[in-house]
């Protein structure tokens, strides 16, 4: 099929902004995608429903707040530690008595608590696609606050060698 | 006579002396079935733990299949494990004519668990299936009906 050709005589623009992210549209709501080769003629014109787009860019969104959800997460729970590690350093180099760094550490202690598997298995593997490395079983237990029997679950869910290495084998 | 293992065993003293290249210490929990606050810690390269003193009250022992007499010692490439006392300072010693190593002790009720097995273990079918890997059986007494 011959490209469509087109003069470029357009008089007038306007930005689509954010609005298209909210709301539906309907089939007959659609987008244009306009390629220019020469800058001077527009080459080739391109249509899609405006409801896909829209579609794909909130699913866009939703991946990377999901992304920087644990991310994030990973930033308060290192914070944690590093805090601790400090209160610990300050036991170690007789800057507080074990009795004060008992007491201190009660601030971080935490009750264990049961974790959805497979959410352990979908932040585990998201955590590993997005740092490039795995941690330990105890680490993982560390950061879901869960017992590394609860991490196991999890990683059991997960085909990949950089998980199942993790296991005991059966 | 003492038991040596290095293949997903545990050990657990009234004071247990470790090891290793690389010491980690994790933020406390309240332990499950003691329902004490523990401290969590990982032997991360190369660890070796031996119990020094055995606990006193041996119904509290959590895992069933633990070593628990003097002089049972675990080794791994990784080790976990917790003390229900705070671990104090560890010192530098020569551990081989090569390397040194980071020695501490860890005191009260305390637990070690090889995480992972040295890498020659790991890689090599004959010795793993010798020496196959020993399931962790949990004291009945911290056994708890579905609900409670």
């Amino acid at each position: 099929m011959k490209p469509m050709r087109v003069e470029n005589d357009f008089r007038t623009t306007s930005d689509i902004g954010s609005g298209i992210l909210s709301g539906g549209y309907p089939s007959g709501d659609v987008l244009f995608r306009v390629v220019s080769t020469d800058g001077a003629r527009w080459e080739h014109v391109a249509v899609t429903q405006t409801q896909f787009v829209r579609d794909g860019l909130n699913q866009l969104c939703d991946d990377h707040q999901k992304d920087i959800a644990i991310l994030s997460s990973v930033i308060v729970w290192q914070k944690r530690t590093i805090d601790f590690q400090a209160l610990h350093t300050a036991y170690l180099l007789n800057s507080i008595s074990e009795e004060e760094f008992d007491t201190e550490s009660d601030k971080f202690t935490f009750r264990q608590r049961s974790v959805d598997p497979e959410k352990i298995a979908f932040v585990v593997e998201r955590m590993h696609e997005l740092l490039g490395f795995s941690f330990d079983t105890s680490d993982y237990a560390d950061y879901f606050k869960c017992t590394q029997k609860n991490v196991m679950e999890g990683l059991r869910l997960l085909p990949g060698k950089q998980f199942t290495e993790l296991l005991p084998s059966e | 006579m003492a038991k040596k293992s290095n293949i997903c065993a545990s050990i657990e003293g009234k004071r247990i002396s470790f090891n290793t290249r690389q010491f980690y210490q994790y933020t406390p929990y309240v332990h499950e079935h003691l329902g004490v606050k523990v401290f969590p810690f990982k032997l991360g390269i190369n660890g070796y733990a031996e119990i020094e003193s055995s606990l006193e009250d041996l119904s509290k022992v959590v895992f069933e299949t633990s070593m628990l007499e003097v002089g049972d010692s675990i080794q791994g490439g990784s080790v976990e494990g917790w003390a229900t006392k705070a671990i104090g300072k560890t010192e530098v010693i020569n551990r081989t004519a090569t390397h040194k190593a980071e020695a501490g002790n860890l005191r009260g009720h305390a637990y070690a668990h090889v995480q992972s097995p040295h890498r020659d273990h790991l890689q090599s079918e004959d010795i793993m299936a010798r020496h196959p890997e020993l399931p962790q059986v949990l004291n009945p007494i911290y056994k708890t009906e579905p609900g409670d």
